[in-house]
């Protein structure tokens, strides 16, 4: 054990291993990225002179969120829920998202969860295609005991790429333009070791070079001539 | 016998630290505090709010024009934001500031005067002046000193600064009259003016620690004949911290270095995990909006009120990657500090103290290496290590010093290849050449083409051909993937990465009008054009810093040194190059390595140049922006080195010669911390 390591510690094997490891690393970066979310915040706050304002949930007429992904692949929405006071126990929300009047993704999330109010992360399935100008519909799959059902925030800001309708709105609000408060979610991959590792592998394979060559054949050549 | 000799030694440093205290205290007590001991007086307390007849208060309102920089600074505001409106597919409107008005061409900003007229009565000393008024943004004042009618000094301004309500100015003057006019933002209730006059006796600690400093570094100069003959990086080691720990301690947390504050935010996020916590003095800092102090009285309310806002308890939180990119890993150095200094829960200024020195530590220890490793010149390595510039880059929150450390000492190993041209390449001289470049062009990659030089590496350096090609091959790919990193950066976390990322946006967002795609399209639409601009901008500059006009050595934005520290130090490297030591065997790097020496600096400066025209200048502009001295530091060894031949020898011993070199970097560094750092914010 001791003999093979004493072996292995000669940079001309050490040397042409961390090569190898280095070219594993910049391979490996390619095939396993890491994949992370990117947040565009699209509406979350109000203007100095609106007001917030809440659109209830229903069983029956979903609040329906129309935008253009801008040809990005939607990983998913985050929007505010208000449980107005309420545990909303056994209350389950369904997102879907409709691409040409067709659903390509159904989303289910427990209301319960949260907090009162809460800006939850809804991640859609089959998320690849949400892209291009799709539509989001939330209604209420189930309703627990709660007086009032939950409903989501918005308010009345002018969204360029987002258009929200509700049928169910509070008093006064019949008429007014709103707008659902939400990020878009979209993801990108990363390579967090790809710029070491490819940087590295040349490095190392010319630090190779110096040991292996003098060492296997170099030396006996210019001790030949 | 050997023993005693290091007894000897130590015991000569003890009696040299008791002198030089002695000394020090001395000084201070009787030559700086003479006015204290000779005037001695209570301070006095004014009331300008009318209840004193020796105080009378004028408001008034006032047009203060606004500087270059200010309206540059609004300039650069609002391109960015309608960039950013243009991104998200929204209209730009500009916003209107009522504050501000146009009057023939000039802009101008409404503000509120307050003079007040002080009667001293009897003719006091004035040390300092303390000006205590609640203002929302920063305010500034004037004073008149006067003495049996007469103006005896109309130079003294000051701020007050909003964060601290307080502006306390240094007057040093015999007087017994004064006018003080106040310009501000918002009128200012004369009943909230409180103004102190002041002539205490109060020893200055930084003038003190200098003073000892600066004798203890005489002292090595003339004790340490071994060290100077052949462990000058030991020297250079004690004198650079010296040096630098005088720069972190007298400019604290002024925020005065190139865009300190960018990269003290990059380093204080890296000193966390995934979850990031800024205090209101992190942010502040990260933001550029620490405020300066200018004196030890305002220095001490800015550090208390720092401490207040560094409070974690309502610190602001975010996250990060758990993966740190890899152009950020040059800020460990300071990320240590950070975090130590949090762990330790040390006071604000304290913890950034700490990432400084971890800075200066580590450019220390590079350098080290640097002038361990150089053969025979290692005099002008330690030269360019204790350069003004680099020592103050060293003691600032900057990635600089490890970029020119970096590739001092790859340049140090290439040029050891080059004169000694028969010996082979070792392994570990290729690791270490290479993993300098390779740490050194991280947040700077256009400085790989230096290590270019390596390609003209003569066949006697390997061992066959297949190692020959296979190390120049590895050479050029090192190169060319940092190169090409800088065009397609590896994707990173982040939500603004599809805006970061997007080079029909890439452009320097600190200027008006800067394009990347735009720029390198009128480069190529007119190429004559742009190389009359970039001969011509090259040339202006050179005759800048040789011929007059601008000092080389610069200690960021707090000054520079006059022309003649530029010649002087020129001259002392020259004969450094020119003369080899008494008795010492030197070679030159050869015909073939000087020229290729003077074509990679031309190509690499052109390139340092373009990088700038392209991301920092606006598209078609007929100058290029942002160029400064220091990018040039890294080519000064091979160019300097070009100078070596074996002919020419100086008649001084190694360890005299070092004495000059220590000695004239050692006189002008603190020359300038004297100059710049002690008088301009300590006293």
């Amino acid at each position: 054990m001791k003999r093979l390591k004493q072996k292995l510690w000669k940079p001309y094997i050490i040397l042409p291993m961390l090569t190898l490891f280095f070219l594993a690393g910049f391979i490996g970066s390619y095939i396993f990225p890491n994949t992370v979310l990117d947040t565009f915040v699209i509406n979350m706050e109000e203007e100095e002179d609106d007001t917030e304002v809440l659109l209830p949930l229903s069983l029956q007429e979903p609040i329906v969120y129309e935008l253009n992904t801008k040809g990005l692949p939607m990983r998913g929405i985050q929007v505010g829920i208000n449980k107005r006071g309420y545990a909303q126990e056994n209350t389950t929300l369904v997102y879907a998202v409709y691409k040409e009047e067709e659903c390509i993704s159904r989303n289910v999330y427990g209301v319960a969860a949260g907090d009162d109010i809460q800006y939850v992360y809804l991640p859609f399935e089959n998320y690849e295609a949400c892209i291009g100008d799709i539509k989001i519909t939330f209604l209420l799959e189930t309703a627990g005991d709660a007086e009032t059902y939950p409903a989501l925030m918005a308010n009345h800001a002018q969204i360029e790429h987002g258009k929200t309708t509700a049928e169910n709105r509070p008093e006064g609000e019949e008429e007014k333009q709103v707008a659902l408060k939400c990020s878009h979610i979209y993801t990108h991959d990363t390579y967090p070791f790809l710029y070491d590792c490819r940087l590295l592998t040349f490095v190392f394979l010319a630090a190779s070079m110096a040991v292996v060559y003098p060492q296997r054949s170099g030396k006996e050549e210019k001790h030949a001539e | 016998m050997q023993n005693n000799q290091k007894w000897k030694h130590v015991f000569q440093y003890i009696i040299v630290l008791i002198v030089a205290v002695t000394i020090a205290l001395l000084v201070e007590c009787l030559i700086f505090q003479f006015p204290a001991l000779r005037y001695k007086q209570n301070p006095i307390r004014l009331n300008p709010d009318g209840s004193d007849d020796m105080v009378q208060v004028l408001v008034e309102d006032e047009l203060a024009e606004l500087t270059a920089e200010e309206i540059r600074s609004i300039e650069v505001e609002r391109d960015n934001n309608r960039i950013l409106a243009e991104y998200n597919g929204e209209e730009y409107v500009e916003p209107e500031d009522e504050s501000l008005v146009e009057k023939n061409g000039t802009m101008y900003r409404k503000v509120k005067k307050t003079t007040i007229s002080v009667d001293l009565g009897n003719p006091c000393y004035i040390h300092k002046l303390d000006l205590r008024a609640p203002v929302e943004e920063s305010a500034g004042y004037s004073v008149v000193v006067l003495k049996d009618g007469k103006e005896i000094n109309s130079d003294i301004y000051c701020t007050i600064e909003a964060k601290i309500d307080a502006g306390i100015a240094n007057v040093s003057e015999y007087a017994d009259a004064m006018e003080i006019e106040i310009l501000s933002r918002e009128e200012i209730v004369p009943e909230d003016i409180e103004i102190t006059v002041s002539n205490s006796f109060r020893p200055n600690a930084m003038r003190v620690a200098f003073m000892i400093l600066l004798l203890l570094m005489a002292a090595i100069l003339v004790l340490e004949k071994t060290a100077l003959h052949d462990k000058q990086e030991w020297i250079f080691a004690v004198t650079c911290f010296m040096m630098g720990s005088l720069l972190i301690c007298g400019i604290g947390t002024n925020q005065v270095s190139y865009d300190e504050y960018v990269h003290a935010k990059a380093a204080y996020k890296l000193s966390f995990g995934t979850t990031l916590e800024f205090t209101e003095s992190a942010l502040q800092m990260s933001g550029n909006l620490l405020p300066l102090f200018n004196n030890p009285e305002e220095r001490a309310l800015i550090e208390a009120y720092e401490n207040k806002n560094n409070d974690f308890s309502w610190a602001d939180i975010g996250s990060q990657s758990r993966f740190v990119r890899s152009e950020t890993r040059v800020y460990y150095p300071m990320a240590v500090g950070f975090w130590i200094g949090r762990h330790l829960q040390m006071g604000f200024a304290e913890t950034v103290a700490l990432a400084k020195f971890g800075n200066l530590l580590f450019y220390i220890l590079v350098v080290f290496f640097a002038i361990r490793l150089a053969v025979r010149y290692k005099n002008i390595v330690a030269l360019i290590g204790l350069l003004p510039n680099n020592v103050f880059l060293a003691a600032a929150l900057s990635y600089d010093p490890l970029v020119i450390s970096f590739l001092l000492l790859g340049m140090v190993l290439i040029i050891n290849e080059i004169l000694e041209p028969e010996r082979e390449l070792t392994w570990q001289n290729t690791l270490l050449i290479l993993l300098s470049f390779a740490i050194g062009c991280q947040s700077k990659p256009i400085y790989v083409v230096m290590a270019l030089l390596m390609l003209f590496f003569g066949k006697e350096k390997f061992a066959n051909r297949t190692q020959m090609w296979v190390f120049k091959a590895a050479v050029l790919v090192v190169a060319g993937l940092m190169i090409y990193n800088i065009f397609f950066p590896t994707p990173t976390a982040g939500s603004d990465y599809h805006l970061v990322s997007n080079i029909t946006y890439a452009g320097d967002k600190r200027n008006v009008g800067t394009s990347v795609m735009g720029q390198i399209e009128y480069i190529f639409g007119n190429p004559g054009v742009y190389t009359l601009l970039l001969l011509r901008s090259m040339g202006e500059m050179l005759g800048r810093y040789l011929l007059g006009g601008t000092g080389f050595f610069q200690y960021g934005y707090v000054g520079a040194a006059p022309m003649i520290a530029t010649y002087l130090v020129l001259l002392v490297a020259l004969w450094l190059v020119l003369f080899a030591a008494k008795g010492e065997k030197r070679r030159g790097i050869g015909i073939k390595f000087i020229l290729l020496n003077i074509l990679m600096i031309f190509g690499t400066a052109a390139i340092v140049w373009t990088s700038m025209y392209v991301s920092y200048t606006t598209v078609g502009a007929d100058e290029i922006r942002g160029v400064q001295g220091r990018y040039f530091i890294p080519m000064f060894l091979p160019f300097a080195v070009c100078f070596l031949n074996s002919k020419l020898e100086s008649r001084l011993e190694q360890h005299d010669r070092s004495r000059i070199v220590f000695g004239v970097m050692t006189v002008l560094n603190m020359a300038m911390i004297y100059g710049m750092v002690i008088t301009k914010m300590n006293i």
